[in-house]
């Protein structure tokens, strides 16, 4: 019924599998709200599992994860189905969450200490928004560099991505409809990035309106759906296509929207 | 100036006054939290006088 772990020398923790069970949701849950791979939240989870000597099994859907956890015995097992955290992509949580799993299987960390770390992890404050603000747009400005972009097409592609991010950061912080929001700010981004065409700035402006709104391409969702695919979880890897695919074309709208706005015939 | 301009600016001046209305709540509301720059105020805040006890007296008409 109870199976013994880490000797930490404060003597022995008993752990069951309930307590186990929930954890791993938790964690598993929080690793695929913040943009982890499938096959990644499997291989962290199980990594643990073994760590706490229980054995695991786990369904990824796209929303929720499913997970039943049993002793070593086989006499007890608990399950628990847990729904996705949506707090956004997020490399750092990402990292560090990954790192507590090695730590837990290294046995460095025990069970008590997991659950302290993990809820440190994930009361960890976003990123600064207006250095993410500032790094995107220079990222983006430096994406139309690579597609052979003037310097004054970098200029307007650094101001047409801040405004449209900063738009972006407020119609989310205001709880706005994510493919809502994509829309209004590729539709900003694109009319600013068309100052280069209206007032005959630069000799590429071609090339700052077509990098205008490259910030706004879900490429994390892409890329995971992708290794999904290869790992077979269909579900989830279709899953995020989709929402991939719908965010693009909501970009794709507001893009067109915005070149029609200001008559330019690209197409 | 041709219609696209016309359009470019004023798109550019609604952001712009987007933002700068935003900046001015964001600091208005640092000061003073539960206020709004514009409210629809009540009769009652019209003729308020400290010291007023804050009940609602607006049923001026009786329900039937």
């Amino acid at each position: 019924m109870i199976s013994k772990i880490h000797n930490t020398g404060e003597g022995v923790n008993e752990l069951t599998a309930k307590e186990v069970c929930i954890f791993l949701s938790d964690y598993a849950a929080r690793l695929l709200g913040c943009g982890a791979t499938c096959i990644r939240i499997e291989k962290n989870v199980r990594r643990m599992s073994k760590a706490f000597s229980m054995d695991v099994e786990m369904t990824i859907m796209p929303s929720h994860i499913h997970l039943s956890v049993w002793d070593k015995a086989h006499t007890e097992s608990f399950t628990n189905i847990k729904r996705i955290h949506k707090g956004g992509i997020s490399f750092n949580i990402n990292t560090l969450l990954s790192k507590l799993s090695w730590e837990v299987a290294d046995g460095k960390v025990n069970f008590q200490d997991a659950l302290r770390l993990f809820k440190k992890i994930t009361d960890t404050p976003p990123s600064n928004q207006r250095l993410v603000l500032f790094l995107a747009s220079l990222a983006n400005a430096a994406f139309c560099r690579l597609f052979g972009g003037d310097p004054i097409a970098m200029l307007i592609v650094f101001i047409a991505t801040l405004v449209g991010y900063r738009v972006k950061q407020i119609m989310l912080e205001d709880g706005a409809d994510v493919r809502f929001v994509f829309l209004c700010a590729a539709f900003f981004s694109s009319v600013i990035a068309a100052s280069g065409h209206l007032f005959g700035l630069g000799e590429t402006p071609e090339i700052a309106l077509g990098a205008s709104v490259l910030y706004l391409i879900p490429g994390i969702p892409y890329i995971n759906s992708v290794s999904d695919m290869l790992d077979g979880h269909y579900i989830c890897s279709f899953s995020r296509f989709m929402d991939a695919a719908i965010l693009t074309a909501c970009l794709s709208i507001g893009m067109c929207g915005g070149l029609l706005l200001m008559n330019l015939g690209l197409f | 100036m041709c219609q696209p301009m016309i359009f470019w600016i004023t798109i550019v001046c609604v952001l712009f006054l987007g933002f700068t209305f935003r900046a001015i709540e964001k600091v208005h509301k640092a000061s003073n939290p539960n206020g709004h720059i514009i409210e629809m105020g009540k009769e009652r805040d019209l003729f308020y006088c400290p010291g007023d006890r804050k009940t609602n007296d607006q049923d001026d008409i009786e329900n039937p």
